[in-house]
């Protein structure tokens, strides 16, 4: 595998994504409504009406350790278990938008044929726009997590008298996240062949959040929650699901298709 | 005589029988065995003729769509080849097939002695460096500069320091100060200066064009044909499509009429359009003419002021034609045979 030709795919296809309003706009717009509309809403439902909704949600057995808050408490649940798997969808929306430009933009702007006519193999290709959507959705998403638990710790740390953030659901949440994108991106790679045009390619690749966001639901149902446990499982999980789909995409991957 | 000996003196005879008996039929396996070898041609016996590019009884299909029926062609190091032939011809469709974009449904191309595969791998690489190919979508990256288009296509060719090599070959199509605009801010003739200046960028042996002159200035169609030409003259091959039938007679090529997906004419300019019947030509003189008093092998269709349309009989008798104008005493201003009837006649 030449590693020049990999690099030069994934820094073309980085440089087109970020000169087009239709990529950048969402991975700007979707960031900034993570990292700064979420963290002033947290903090401003946990100062008014968190222990209402803590005790409604846990109810009055729930014993809350001395010196914690019922406010607390629900900043806790609400971060971790409601945003949590909302943060979680960063890293697909974002590989998903950029992976569907990169691959069927090729095949709709019709500038595969001469990206296909070149000595690139295969693998090159795919690994250069794999790195082209992977590296972008993994950095933003590492941001937003950055700039979330920094706000949210700011408006927090005098009220509660301790750091939110970062806490090891977090970290693990971080470690999923690259393996999300990755499965998103298999998934795209996928689809394209088969579609007509990006934005088929992201609706379909994009239904990939919904087993993400039925995690809120079940934690406020405490069917299960976002520990450190839960998160191990979901990363095993990933692994073996991104492996699989990376491994047919680039088993399946059919030039022909994308002309 | 040990009992070995008898067993091998009994199993030698057995098999000289066996070679008496059936030594015709053997003839006839290795006849057969030795035709299959030669049909299935394998890479080092296409070069043997110098042939750079090798069709061997191509068909591709498009679901049940029949875009090429049975093509086979053969290109030799040094050769232009000129692909002619109306809209859904399949000019474009073979083209793809020899730069390896598609796969034939059946029936093989070698080119520069090897099968060009989906998967490929290093040797096959080297191959695809010695090939370039512009389409007829330009197929540049929009949103990037026309630099940056050049050097991404230049790094996966190879190329060391191209800059050099990209600004001479703006230069010569005089758009070397467009280089840090967008692919998206120029026009469709700037477009195809570009895809072809990156078609040209790593001297390749096989250069496919399709359609390249279709938006360019005359100017540029001019340059394009002097470059063209040179590389041929350096051993380049040249495999160039077209639906302009005046094209004809900008290259010293061997021209193919494609039609329907079939090869329906082979040879050079002259042969193709002196295979030609019953042709309109409009003919316009300075001065006025007496048309209908000059006779010969063509009948006059229709007359408007100095403006006359004949149908020849055939194109080779143009010349006697314009003769004939210019003997009555007529100033002959512009000749032009209707060319938009010409490709769909010789397509039939």
């Amino acid at each position: 595998m030449n590693a020049d030709h990999v690099y030069a795919i994934a820094m073309k296809d980085m440089k087109e994504a970020f000169s087009s309003i239709s990529i950048y706009g969402p991975m700007l717009g979707i960031p900034l409504f993570f990292a700064v509309v979420l963290p002033v809403f947290t903090v401003y439902i946990s100062s008014y009406g968190g222990a209402a909704i803590a005790a409604r949600l846990f109810g009055t057995a729930v014993a809350v350790p001395a010196g914690i808050g019922k406010n607390l408490l629900f900043i806790k649940f609400f971060a971790i278990n409601i945003l949590g798997p909302i943060f979680l969808t960063m890293p697909i929306i974002t590989a998903s938008v950029i992976a569907a430009d990169s691959f069927s933009g090729e095949k709709e702007r019709k500038t595969a044929e001469s990206l296909f006519v070149t000595p690139a193999t295969n693998i090159e290709l795919l690994m250069g726009k794999i790195l082209a959507s992977l590296i972008p959705a993994f950095l933003l998403t590492v941001v937003v997590f950055v700039l979330y638990a920094g706000i949210t710790n700011y408006f927090t740390i005098a009220k509660f008298g301790a750091a939110l953030f970062p806490n090891t659901s977090w970290y693990m949440m971080l470690v999923n996240a690259p393996f999300l994108a990755l499965t998103t991106i298999g998934t795209v790679v996928l689809v394209s062949a088969r579609v007509r045009g990006v934005k088929e390619s992201q609706q379909i690749s994009a239904l990939l959040v919904l087993p993400i966001l039925i995690i809120p639901f079940v934690s406020v149902f405490t069917v299960t929650s976002l520990s450190f446990m839960f998160l191990l499982y979901m990363l095993i999980f990933l692994l073996a699901t991104s492996a699989l789909v990376l491994y047919l995409s680039i088993r399946f991957f059919d030039r022909e298709r994308f002309i | 005589m040990t009992m070995l000996q008898i067993h091998l003196k009994y199993t030698y005879n057995v098999v000289q029988t066996f070679i008496k008996t059936y030594r015709a039929a053997g003839f006839a396996t290795c006849a057969a065995f030795s035709a299959v070898f030669f049909i299935s041609i394998p890479p080092n016996i296409t070069c043997m003729y110098g042939d750079v590019v090798r069709a061997l009884s191509v068909s591709k299909y498009f679901g049940s769509t029949k875009a090429l029926s049975s093509i086979s062609l053969r290109v030799k190091k040094g050769e232009f080849v000129l692909l002619l032939g109306p809209n859904g011809a399949g000019k474009s469709t073979l083209l793809k097939l020899v730069a390896g974009l598609y796969r034939p449904t059946s029936g093989r191309i070698f080119v520069l002695g090897s099968e060009l595969h989906n998967n490929f791998g290093t040797k096959e690489a080297e191959i695809r460096k010695r090939i370039s190919f512009a389409g007829e979508n330009y197929a540049l990256y929009d949103h990037i500069t026309v630099m940056d288009n050049l050097l991404f296509f230049a790094k996966l060719y190879d190329i060391p320091d191209p800059s050099e090599r990209i600004n001479a070959l703006l230069g010569d199509f005089g758009i070397e100060d467009l280089k840090h605009r967008r692919v998206e801010e120029l026009s469709r003739g700037t477009k195809q200066k570009v895809a072809i200046c990156r078609a040209l960028l790593n001297d390749s042996d096989i250069l496919l064009l399709d359609e390249p002159s279709a938006f360019l200035d005359p100017a540029a169609s001019e340059l394009l044909r002097a470059k063209l030409e040179r590389l041929v003259r350096e051993g380049k091959s040249i495999i160039y499509a077209t639906q302009r039938i005046d094209e004809l007679f900008n290259f010293k090529s061997n021209i193919l009429l494609i039609s329907r997906g079939r090869i329906k004419m082979k040879g050079s300019a002259n042969s193709i359009l002196s295979s030609i019947r019953n042709v309109d030509v409009e003919i316009t003189t300075l001065n006025s003419v007496d048309a209908g008093a000059i006779k010969g092998n063509w009948t006059l269709k229709k007359s408007s002021g100095n403006s006359f349309v004949f149908q020849v009989k055939s194109v080779s008798t143009i010349p006697e034609l314009i003769s004939s104008i210019a003997a009555s005493g007529g100033k002959i201003l512009s000749v032009n045979y209707l060319k938009e009837n010409i490709i769909e006649m010789m397509a039939d």
